[in-house]
């Protein structure tokens, strides 16, 4: 992880290999989020009957978030982490900062949607703060471990980057645990990549067990009652969603009742093209589609893999760990759900599920991996 | 840092492969359970919507197909069997009710007592199960009313089927046209060519049970059917069909057929012939065979007769066409000026061509004459001249590139034929010399009836259509054919001399039954050989095909029609003047529906020459009278033969 000192640039890398894998997986994910929204969106008055009102978004999403990563990508990433101008404060801090003040805004100003309010409208497009506070805290926590590596081996060291990012978790948490969760398991997830002394996370996954043990007991019968469905997914009312997913599933068999064919799609599996996507896949495309779908991740996860190894710097690296873990994570996490091998909590298919916000920031987040694979030097 | 990210990418990437086992568990272990329960929730609370075909109406919005709601009687044997209570109640209601036998209903039901489904009584309007449903609700009524310890029986496992049924107001008339449907699909005409247009899409209610436990109903709703607006005008069409029955009852003929078309555009005005058949009962053969005889017949000659009957003549019938092709032969010459207005021929009665001589109509001498009047006279030696100054390369041309016979004109409506013409190198001299008259090539009656259209419109080719306009339910307009513009037959000019000589035709030549006073007509007529019956060629008893083709008014023209008459029965069959007749009987009760009224003043000046003729048919008023004055005006003019004959050697 050295190097990157060297200012002469000999032959720079871009790994376009990657650039082409995300844009295939992205346009497959607008594919299915038009096969499994049609139909809701063409039955329902508030969508204009218009079989394509998801499409549209989605792309209009996608295209935003393909040029954000074009651009992100040619410019390099170390400018996050260099004083703009004769200030003090650095690009990386604004951000860390923007994000924190976002989330304090949306607790108040945001928009209520199924009793949480998690959006923010900017000039009548909804918006989602926490996917702005994923990014932020990958590049904050790179850039503290990047200040001071060593401290990374000592206690003190640790706790000082989760109290800086305790805040925005926190934030997040108020309203939706489940992001708050898959934002600190990528920060515990960058820090443990950078530190010598692995058995201090021993103790520390011990302690968040029980945290999050006692979160759960606390968080009263909303929490339980998860459990509960978990545990009787095919009895339990409330089961409904996950349940009616797990037909999907079950209806797909090897090869999937064909492109469009989904019956759950129609109007049995509520928001079908939202977290519960990958089912509607499984149905369509089958166990086949699946395989290929996760393929698909597994490929992306080492090409950044393989950035992240080679990287210039510990930055760049700690970047593309971060981007790695976040992507695994919300796949693992999301297929965990949709095939109740956990409780179930909001988690997207990355690139795929429909949302705006979130699969702008993956490109971007793809972009901040591109701009590192460009700071490579060819030997 | 290399090491960590090396194992915490293997543990992920270990991870989501664990899970496509999960996936897999889910797909195949419990496959089977959870694949059932799809279904059973599908069938549970998804009912489909019925859509209506799309409706049929002539041009003039007259409806022509419609569709009603018929009810079928459905029971659940299992139902009522196990409802000890209400079975007596029930069983004896639908026996009261619909007049059916009490003790059948109940073996039928014990026949089948595991049964969710047995039709009881088909195909019943909304009157008919009115009372049914009337006494159902009142003993519900009863039922929320009494008390305690009461029993009140209630009406069990019995519903209505919904269906629409397809109906054909006008019965049989424009039968080969309009088509009829069997099962949820057209079978032949309109019904089957714009099927895709005319059915529509099932709709679906749904309801699922969300994550409050609420029932959510969402209705995805049917699609009806286009409507299609035919060009047909269905008073024309009747007036056609009548004359047709009525001429087949008092002549009688193998084949009569009719066709009327919009010159202007290639829309088809009337299209009919003898054959026809009640729509709402296609599978009736009883209008043409006695009951005995149906019954004699196995299930294949059924069929085979039924299709025979559901045949569009006007489209797939093949025939020689006979001297009405003279016009298109003297058009294709003038085109190519192989002829002038002013070339003379000259007619000796025959003609040797190779090794055979051919004659002309009833071996009269025309002596020297134009083509306008070999036209007039339908002399067949100044045809076979003119067909030969033309060459076969150029008649060739004509006939199968220009003209489009031998190809399908393209009419929308399935089970055209293409007809027969021969190769270019079968054309040799005794060919040509046949074929420029009308002989040894087949063509249908939509071809010839297309082709004309082209010839007295200017030149214009219009591809022939039954439909004007399609239109969804809600009005909006889906298609509309304007007129297709295939190509340019010949040029104006030509077609200008052509109007002008058929106007001659009518008023000084063989079609002077065609004239009605006060329209300006144009016409040929046409006796054409068939051999299909006798075997064909020289044997003393000739089977004819007598024809007329016309259009009015000359000048403008606004429509053109097309008659024929397969193998009159009467003695001396070679005499047009049949069809001419029944061409003038059609037009004259015709043009006043068409808006086609008396001519213009300087063109009115041509019928008054052939005054006395008109006078005639219009004094006589009967078919009979005409027939006379037809006859002997022909007779002034041809030494005695009352018409053209094209007869080969």
């Amino acid at each position: 992880m050295k190097g990157g000192r060297k200012k002469v640039k000999q032959q720079s890398y871009y790994d376009y290999s990657m650039l082409i894998l995300v844009i295939f997986i992205v346009a497959f994910g607008l594919v299915m989020v038009y096969s499994a929204s049609s139909y809701t969106a063409q039955t329902k008055q508030e969508y204009n009957y218009d079989a394509a009102y998801f499409l549209k978004k989605q792309t209009w999403a996608v295209l935003l978030g393909i040029l954000a990563m074009l651009i992100v990508s040619k410019f390099d990433y170390r400018l996050l982490i260099r004083p703009i101008g004769h200030l003090k404060i650095r690009l990386v801090t604004c951000l860390y900062l923007l994000s924190i003040v976002l989330q304090i805004v949306v607790l108040f100003a945001g928009k209520e949607l199924n009793g949480s309010k998690r959006w923010l409208n900017i000039g009548g497009m909804g918006f989602q703060p926490s996917e702005i506070t994923k990014i932020a805290v990958i590049l904050y926590t790179s850039y503290l471990i990047y200040k001071a590596p060593r401290a990374m081996n000592k206690g003190l060291g640790v706790v000082r980057v989760f109290i800086f990012m305790l805040i925005p978790i926190m934030a997040v948490a108020i309203e939706n645990f489940s992001t708050a969760l898959v934002i600190g398991v990528i920060m515990a997830g960058i820090c443990f990549v950078s530190s010598k002394k692995k058995w201090f996370y021993g103790i520390a996954a011990l302690i968040c067990t029980g945290i999050g043990g006692l979160f759960i007991v606390l968080g009263g019968a909303y929490r339980v009652e998860r459990f509960e469905i978990w545990r009787n997914i095919e009895t339990h009312e409330k089961g409904h969603q996950i349940r009616q997913g797990m037909y999907a599933i079950a209806s797909g068999g090897m090869f999937g009742t064909g492109l469009g064919q989904s019956m759950q799609k129609l109007g049995f599996i509520p928001e079908a093209f939202n977290d519960m996507i990958f089912t509607i896949i499984c149905e369509e495309l089958g166990l086949f589609g699946a395989i290929v779908v996760v393929s698909m991740f597994l490929i992306l996860i080492w090409r950044i893999f393989i950035i992240a190894v080679n990287a210039p710097d510990l930055f760049g690296g700690l970047i593309c760990a971060g981007v790695l873990i976040h992507i695994a994570l919300q796949v693992i996490l999301n297929i965990c759900v949709v095939t109740n091998f956990v409780p179930a909590t909001g988690v997207s298919l990355p690139f795929i599920s429909y949302g705006g916000t979130s699969v702008s920031i993956l490109l971007a987040e793809m972009g901040l991996v591109l701009s590192v694979s460009n700071r490579i030097e060819s030997r | 840092m290399k090491a960590t990210l090396t194992v915490i990418l293997f543990a992920l990437s270990a991870s989501m492969i664990a899970l496509l086992a999960r996936v897999y568990y889910v797909s195949e272990v419990k496959g089977e359970t959870y694949a059932r329960r799809v279904l059973s929730q599908q069938s549970y609370v998804s009912n489909p919507i019925l859509y209506r075909r799309g409706e049929i109406t002539d041009r003039n919005g007259t409806a022509l197909a419609v569709n009603v709601k018929i009810y079928n009687l459905a029971v659940s044997p299992k139902t009522i069997l196990n409802d000890a209570d209400n079975k007596e109640f029930t069983l004896q209601t639908i026996a009261d009710t619909f007049q059916l036998d009490r003790t059948q209903i109940e073996a039928e039901i014990a026949a089948h007592p595991e049964s969710q489904y047995l039709i009881l009584k088909k195909d019943m309007s909304e009157d008919e199960i009115a009372p049914f449903q009337e006494i159902e609700e009142q003993a519900k009524e009863k039922y929320r009313k009494k008390k305690k310890e009461e029993t009140v029986p209630i009406i069990t496992g019995t519903w209505f089927e919904e269906k629409y049924k397809r109906r054909y107001p006008l019965g049989a008339t424009a039968c080969d046209v309009i088509g009829f449907v069997a099962g949820e699909h057209g079978a032949v005409g309109i019904e089957s060519y714009y099927d895709n247009e005319l059915v529509g899409s099932y709709g679906r209610e749904y309801g699922y049970y969300n994550s409050e436990l609420e029932l959510q109903r969402t209705v995805k709703p049917a699609t009806d059917g286009n409507t299609i607006i035919s060009s047909i005008d269905s008073n024309v069409q009747a007036i056609v069909e009548k004359k047709i029955k009525k001429l087949s009852k008092s002549m009688g003929a193998s084949n009569i057929a009719v066709i009327m078309m919009n010159p202007n555009n290639g829309e088809i005005i009337a299209m009919a012939s003898d054959k026809v058949y009640d729509l709402n009962n296609p599978d009736n053969l009883e209008a043409y065979y006695t009951k005995e005889e149906i019954a004699a017949l196995g299930d294949s000659e059924k069929s085979e007769k039924r299709n025979e009957l559901w045949k569009n003549f006007c489209i797939s019938n093949m025939y020689e066409p006979g001297s009405t092709f003279k016009t298109f032969t003297v058009a294709a010459a003038l085109d190519e000026k192989a002829a002038a207005p002013g070339t003379t021929y000259v007619c000796e009665g025959e003609m040797q061509v190779s090794d055979r001589t051919i004659g002309c109509a009833n071996r009269v001498q025309h002596g020297t004459i134009t083509p306008r009047e070999a036209l007039m006279q339908s002399c067949n030696c100044a045809l076979m001249r003119m067909a030969f100054s033309l060459g076969a390369d150029s008649f060739y041309k004509y006939v199968n590139q220009v003209y489009g016979f031998g190809i399908k004109t393209g009419i929308d409506l399935a089970g055209e034929e293409r007809g027969i013409t021969h190769d270019r190198d079968k054309i040799g001299k005794v060919e040509l010399a046949t074929s420029c008259f009308g002989q040894t090539q087949s063509v249908t009656m939509i071809q010839m009836a297309s082709a004309f259209c082209s010839l007295i419109n200017g030149g214009y080719y219009y591809e022939p259509h039954v439909v004007r306009e399609i239109r969804t339910t809600g009005g909006s307009l889906v298609y509309k054919n304007r007129g297709n513009m295939v190509r340019q037959t010949v040029t104006t000019q030509t077609s200008d001399y052509i109007r002008n000589w058929l106007r001659d035709t009518v008023t000084d030549g063989t079609a002077k039954p065609a004239a009605i006073e006060g329209y300006d007509i144009g016409g040929k007529t046409g006796t054409g050989e068939t051999r299909s019956q006798d075997g064909g060629g020289e044997t003393s008893e000739k089977d004819y095909i007598v024809s007329f083709m016309g259009f009015a008014p000359v000048d403008e023209p606004e429509i053109a029609i097309y008659v024929l008459i397969d193998r009159p029965q009467v003695e001396d069959q070679a005499h047009s003047t049949y069809a001419t007749e029944f061409a003038h009987d059609i037009m004259k009760e015709t043009f006043p529906f068409l808006g086609i009224y008396n001519s213009s003043p300087n063109s009115t000046a041509a019928p008054e020459d052939s005054g006395s003729q008109d006078g005639g048919s219009q004094d006589g008023g009967s078919e009979d009278a005409g027939s006379q004055d037809g006859g002997s005006d022909n007779g002034d003019l041809n030494d005695n033969s009352s018409d053209n004959n094209g007869s080969d050697g």
